[in-house]
């Protein structure tokens, strides 16, 4: 499902214009990501959980320079699908 | 701020954002959900913006374990839910971290970064050009230096303005130490945490651990990263390759009469003849840079080191040490 079909199907469920849909997701995303920002964790009932955390710098090696280098910081996005949605996917095999 | 914020308060903050009613902000909260799952049901993949795409995954039966006993378990086939931030989101939250760039750190081979490459003391950008192994590393060593350059200019510019006498010259000799040392400072403070933690004191052993190098040792134990030939002399049976040190091995470090910048010369006489013995084994390893080792060894040791060793001296690398010239800075 592209994001074009996504904004489409909430049009429908919450009967609104496709494009008071879309403001209202981008805004409700925005908030989501200023609060992953802080580093405080979003738990969606029904969905999951996603996170940002801290990963530390390490040391990495550049295969084709055959060199060790240090990687800097950065934060990276998680996200942990909840018991009812990994019980709800279990099953399902989506052939590409 | 941390930890977890409540579904209220994150319904709360969106209504306050949107001036949308809390109802409102609900029923899109529980549509985002729906629509992720549907989309998963449908496609298998779900795109929605502002926070990336979320796919699911096959996977196998296999047999796991119980992270808390370590029993084996059969875990069968099953689709799990993966999650990709979209780009937007990971610049966002790393919009402070943007500046930091993989920094290379030196390899296993000391000769490369470490050993009084003739330029040193006679030109000045000499570092960036002699070395052909690679050209990003070089910028990015060559950007490094400029930018301690301005820095260091503007204030030996001041210091000329504001002092009463003008003197052309500190400003160009103090220009030239900076860039002397610039070469090999830009690599050590990644290493930092393993190699400085403790300073040791010379005349004890050292067990070596996961990247250690001699020259690194070298550096902490005489506080200059010169005279690790002198390291490897004293544990030539235990060390074959010297860019390769064993983890385990209990290495002896020698200790100096005097120290770098102040050496004896029973110290030169070691080091000296420690260069020569790398020399030696990085002619037979084939180095194509051993001969400025031989340079060095020559400018410690003098010309009777050399003519000690002429028969194991190729005539080639002995002409070509001969041609480098400036000084090695080993005093």
């Amino acid at each position: 499902m592209t994001q074009k079909e996504a904004t489409d199907y909430l049009a429908e469920q919450l009967n609104r214009s496709r494009s008071e849909t879309q403001r209202l997701l981008d805004q409700t995303t925005q908030v989501m990501q200023e609060v992953l920002d802080e580093e405080r964790d979003i738990v969606l009932p029904g969905l999951g959980t996603f996170q940002a955390k801290l990963r530390e710098k390490r040391r990495g090696f550049h295969p084709r320079r055959r060199q060790y280098m240090m990687l800097p910081p950065k934060r990276v996005v998680s996200f942990h699908a909840g018991l009812s949605l990994r019980n709800y996917v279990k099953n399902m095999r989506i052939e590409k | 701020m941390s930890g977890r914020i409540t579904y209220a308060d994150l319904l709360e903050s969106v209504s306050e954002k949107t001036g949308a009613p809390k109802q409102q902000v609900l029923d899109m909260m529980k549509g985002i959900v729906d629509v992720i799952r549907r989309g998963l049901e449908r496609d298998g993949r779900v795109v929605i913006r502002g926070l990336g795409r979320f796919e699911l995954r096959w996977q196998d039966a296999h047999v796991g374990r119980n992270p808390q006993t370590g029993e084996p378990l059969e875990i069968p086939a099953h689709s799990h839910v993966h999650f990709l931030p979209e780009t937007n989101l990971r610049r966002f939250i790393n919009r402070k971290y943007v500046h930091l760039k993989p920094e290379m750190l030196p390899t296993a081979e000391p000769a490369e970064d470490t050993i009084a490459e003739p330029e040193p003391a006679t030109v000045v950008e000499a570092p960036a050009e002699e070395r052909p192994s690679d050209e990003d590393v070089q910028k990015k060593r060559t950007q490094k230096i400029w930018l301690w350059l301005i820095p260091v200019a503007v204030i030996i510019l001041l210091l000329i303005f504001i002092w009463p006498r003008p003197e052309p010259e500190p400003s160009t000799t103090q220009e030239t130490e900076t860039v002397r040392q610039a070469p090999a400072e830009p690599q050590k403070p990644s290493e930092e945490p393993t190699l400085v933690a403790s300073a040791g004191i010379p005349g004890s052993d050292h067990r070596v651990r996961a990247g250690d190098r001699l020259w690194g040792l070298s550096d902490r134990y005489y506080g200059s990263v010169y005279l690790w030939p002198h390291i490897y002399r004293a544990n030539v049976d235990i060390i074959s390759n010297p860019d390769i040190l064993q983890i385990g091995k209990t290495i002896a470090i020698p200790p100096l009469e005097g120290k770098p910048g102040h050496l004896s010369a029973s110290d030169k006489q070691s080091i000296a003849d420690g260069y020569m013995d790398i020399y030696l084994v990085y002619q037979q390893m084939g180095k194509p840079n051993s001969y400025t080792y031989l340079w060095v060894a020559r400018q410690l040791g003098g010309p009777a080191l050399i003519e000690s060793h002429v028969d194991q001296i190729d005539e080639q690398d002995k002409v070509r040490s001969n041609a480098l010239k400036g000084s090695a800075r080993i005093e």
